[in-house]
């Protein structure tokens, strides 16, 4: 008789097994109480009270913020306003140099630019021009500021296109949101034709107001968003010819948004209170340097820092709460910490380890964490950092932090970090 | 399947059956004989036969003896009862798979995959409240690890005389662990992780002898020596502390800081066991029989402590068991007489490598067998409880539940062709 192997029934109860296994299988997991004060991971702090400052000006970079400014107010001088229009159209189906071919027929065309208001509240005449000798390079959004280029340097190549006022549509019902108020300039087809000559390809704007403004006011910046950004609109006729010899004449429009705006601000002069105190604000070109003496700290290795703060007291008290206040690490180690006045902001910064703070209560805390543990890990030096004022605060308004009467509370960094 | 892939899911498989407690944070965890339902039951290591007659899973000397090729799997579970805190943990998996083939009557040969150590803890710890800055924060520890050193082990057996049986043994010792460390200040998590990588070679003989009698009864011994042939080798990678920012429990893009240390190293010799054990097998009856085994087993290497949290090591260890065993009938006559029955008690000596006061487990056992299906396949299940002690603290209350299935074959023997 031949050896069996192994039956279906063993089988059975094989799959009987492993489903039992399966059911029975169980897992209940629970902390077991245990003494690891003595074992990895501690937390512990540390503080700082020692460290350099100063403040220093430079002419102001008015880039990137919402609105451009016109007029004056405050001691500052807002006397012209750059727009540098896209070569293309927002559907990126026509070139600025395609406006000068034959087969374009301008109907009309005009510059719009929003009002940063709900209602015309002034009445004043505003200058639109341009610059058809210039070369395309007249300004940088975030390098150009009231020294470079200066108005008069501007005025001398401008060419005058149009006048106008503030208008605004007027609405069917009550119930419908009026829109805001703008700018509208005609734009003459000699201004085309110089627009699409290829050989200048400048196309720059420039608004002025025709008397002085002795009131600050604003329009929409391309950085308030595309619906209100400044735009050249074009209504034209374009003639085409296809392959049969069919010639056909299409009507259409088409606009061009905004690629640089830039309002030219100048500031100011300085109050004693600007070089005493760490001061921060946009529009008067006031931004801050710190370095704190943090080299001789001695962490433990593989430490983690779970909080890096340094805090100041706000002289302005809770009037600026809200204010927000952001920073860099230097590159370099500055030459001065003595309040400077600059032609050009020569302080150039790593685009890391990014440092804010934000005004609470009469109060500012810069959180520093990323900086600090930058240092720790060798990935920075500790040349100190650079401090500004945000693009979301009111440019004009000035803060200044105390540094003069440093307390237990003000200004000290203090640090938590956990260490192995 | 390629033999790797089969390796690879015999490790999935064998995932050790082992519930979480103190001492498994201890070194690179518990070293532990097998938890099958037949060495359970006896409260033994395996060295003296108890699976069936004269044949034991564990002992490669006597695997000539078998008479069929035998495929058996053990599947444990464990409860741990934390007697300071009444926390309870339970785990269970498969613990155990082997293969065991007789070849000719003379010879034979077995391989299997089996825990060999194994790590499985979570501890939390809960600090007094720190006050800084004004600020109240409530700082905890949370470690927890688990894994440890499997073996894949192949081993022969072939007689001395006829009397006297031979097996060798060898342990090839592989697997990785991981810890994490975790502190907790207010609802941040700070971790640092940790993970071993293991490998080493363990050779251990075994011997028995059918000679002797004792009051006219027969009395088997068996005994066996172990060594380290490339002690244990351990490659450690630690990461530094970072903030778990989305507490996932490990390291990633989210974390901070954006990068973190990797620190490796490589440490030899970090376990050479040395093992011994002697057990004997009395026949008081043709079928009753009363096992005796007394196994130690010490790690002659002393650096184990420092991978460890608790920084301390079970070094040593005497485990040391007396047991009663019923076999089944040859000729049965009536339905228990078919049933194999064991039972046992036991006391395993830890002894650590800085800690004086040494941990002691006691328990006892009982199990039996159920024969099955052709040629004699056979399921054991196996019950223990015990306790364990540290100098004259009660610390952890344990239970344990085995089932084996061992599926028996006549393999490489010639078949008649039936046509």
């Amino acid at each position: 008789m031949a050896p069996r192997t192994l039956k279906n029934s063993t089988f059975a109860i094989l799959a009987g097994v492993m489903a039992a296994i399966s059911i029975f299988s169980a897992c209940m997991e629970e902390p077991i109480p245990y003494d690891l004060s003595n074992t990895d991971l501690y937390l512990d702090t540390l503080s700082v009270q020692s460290f350099e400052a100063t403040t220093f000006q430079s002419p102001p970079e008015m880039g990137t913020i919402s609105t451009l400014y016109l007029g004056q107010g405050n001691g500052f001088s807002n006397q012209y306003i750059l727009i540098k229009l896209s070569n293309e159209n927002t559907t990126k189906t026509l070139a600025m140099h395609q406006l000068g071919d034959s087969s374009f027929v301008i109907d009309s065309s005009y510059m719009q630019i929003w009002y940063d208001g709900d209602s015309i509240d002034i009445t004043a005449s505003f200058q639109l021009s341009y610059f058809p000798n210039a070369g395309d390079s007249l300004f940088g959004e975030y390098t150009s500021h009231y020294l470079d280029p200066s108005l008069s340097e501007l005025s001398a190549m401008a060419v005058n296109i149009a006048q106008t006022m503030l208008v605004q549509d007027s609405v069917d019902t009550l119930l419908e949101e009026p829109n805001p108020p703008y700018l509208y300039f005609p734009i003459s087809q000699s201004v085309i034709g110089d627009l699409a000559d290829s050989t200048t390809a400048n196309y720059t704007f420039m608004l002025t107001a025709v008397d002085s403004l002795y009131s600050r006011i604003g329009f929409q910046s391309r950085e308030g968003g595309t619906a209100t950004s400044p735009r050249l609109y074009i209504d034209y006729q374009y003639t085409s010819t296809d392959t049969m010899g069919v010639t056909t004449t299409d009507t259409t429009s088409s606009s061009f948004l905004t690629v640089a705006d830039l309002s030219f601000t100048k500031p100011p002069g300085v109050a004693a209170v600007d070089s005493v105190n760490l001061t921060i604000g946009r529009a008067n070109g006031f931004k801050s340097l710190l370095k704190l003496e943090i080299d001789s700290l001695d962490f433990p290795a593989n430490t983690t820092i779970r909080k890096a703060n340094i805090s100041f007291e706000v002289n302005e008290g809770d009037s600026l709460d809200g204010f927000k206040v952001v920073g860099y690490p230097l590159e370099s180690e500055p030459l001065s910490f003595s309040y400077q006045v600059l032609d050009e902001d020569s302080y150039t910064t790593s685009s890391s380890y990014f440092i804010s703070g934000t005004v609470s209560d009469g109060h500012i805390v810069l959180d520093l964490k990323y900086y600090i543990h930058g240092i720790i890990q060798g990935k920075i030096q500790n040349y100190g950092i650079k401090l500004y004022s945000s693009i979301t605060n009111n440019p004009f308004e000035l803060l200044h932090l105390e540094t003069t009467n440093p307390d237990s509370i003000d200004p000290v960094l203090k640090v938590q970090y956990v260490y192995p | 399947m390629s033999i790797r892939k089969f390796i690879i899911l015999l490790s999935i498989l064998v995932y050790p059956g082992f519930s979480q407690s103190t001492y498994h944070a201890y070194g690179l965890g518990v070293h532990t004989p097998s938890f099958d339902g037949v060495t359970l039951a006896t409260s033994g290591t395996g060295l003296v036969p108890a699976y069936r007659f004269g044949l034991s899973l564990n002992n490669p000397a006597t695997w000539n003896r078998f008479v069929f090729s035998t495929l058996s799997g053990a599947y444990s579970g464990l409860r741990v009862d934390q007697m300071a805190s009444s926390v309870r943990n339970e785990f269970s998996g498969v613990d155990k798979i082997q293969f065991i083939v007789p070849i000719k009557g003379l010879y034979g040969f077995g391989m299997g995959i089996k825990p060999y150590s194994q790590q499985k803890y979570s501890f939390t710890y809960d600090q007094n409240d720190l006050i800084i800055d004004q600020d109240t924060l409530q700082l905890s520890k949370e470690y927890s690890g688990r894994g440890g050193i499997s073996s894949f082990y192949s081993g022969i057996s072939f007689p001395l005389s006829d009397k006297e049986q031979a097996g060798i043994k060898f342990d090839f010792l592989y697997g990785s662990s991981r810890r994490s460390n975790n502190l907790f200040v207010d609802a941040e998590r700070f971790q640092s992780n940790t993970k071993h990588y293991y490998s080493g070679t363990v050779l251990t003989g075994y011997l028995s002898s059918t000679r002797f009698r004792l009051i006219n009864r027969q009395l088997h011994i068996y005994v066996s020596a172990g060594a380290a042939l490339y002690p244990l080798t351990v490659h450690q990678s630690s990461m530094a502390a970072y903030q778990d920012m989305n507490a996932n429990g490990y390291y990633d893009m989210f974390d901070f800081p954006d990068s973190v240390a990797e620190e490796s190293s490589t440490t030899l010799n970090a376990y050479k066991p040395q093992e011994f054990g002697l057990g004997i097998d009395y026949s008081i009856t043709q079928t009753i029989h009363l096992l005796a085994e007394i196994f130690m087993w010490k790690n002659t290497s002393d650096v184990a402590a420092g991978f460890s949290v608790l920084n301390d090591d079970i070094n040593q260890w005497t485990h040391t068991s007396l047991s009663l065993v019923s076999f089944a009938a040859s000729k049965p006559k009536e339905w228990y007489e078919k049933i194999p029955f064991r039972s046992g008690v036991y006391m395993r000596k830890n002894d650590f490598l800085l800690n004086q006061d040494s941990a002691i487990e006691v328990g006892a056992s009982f199990g039996f067998g159920i024969n099955f299906g052709f040629p004699v396949n056979q399921i054991d299940v196996a019950f223990m409880a015990g306790e364990r002690r540290t100098g004259s603290t009660k610390t952890e209350s344990i239970r344990r539940i085995a089932f084996s299935l061992n599926l028996t074959d006549i393999w490489f023997v010639k078949r008649r062709n039936r046509n």
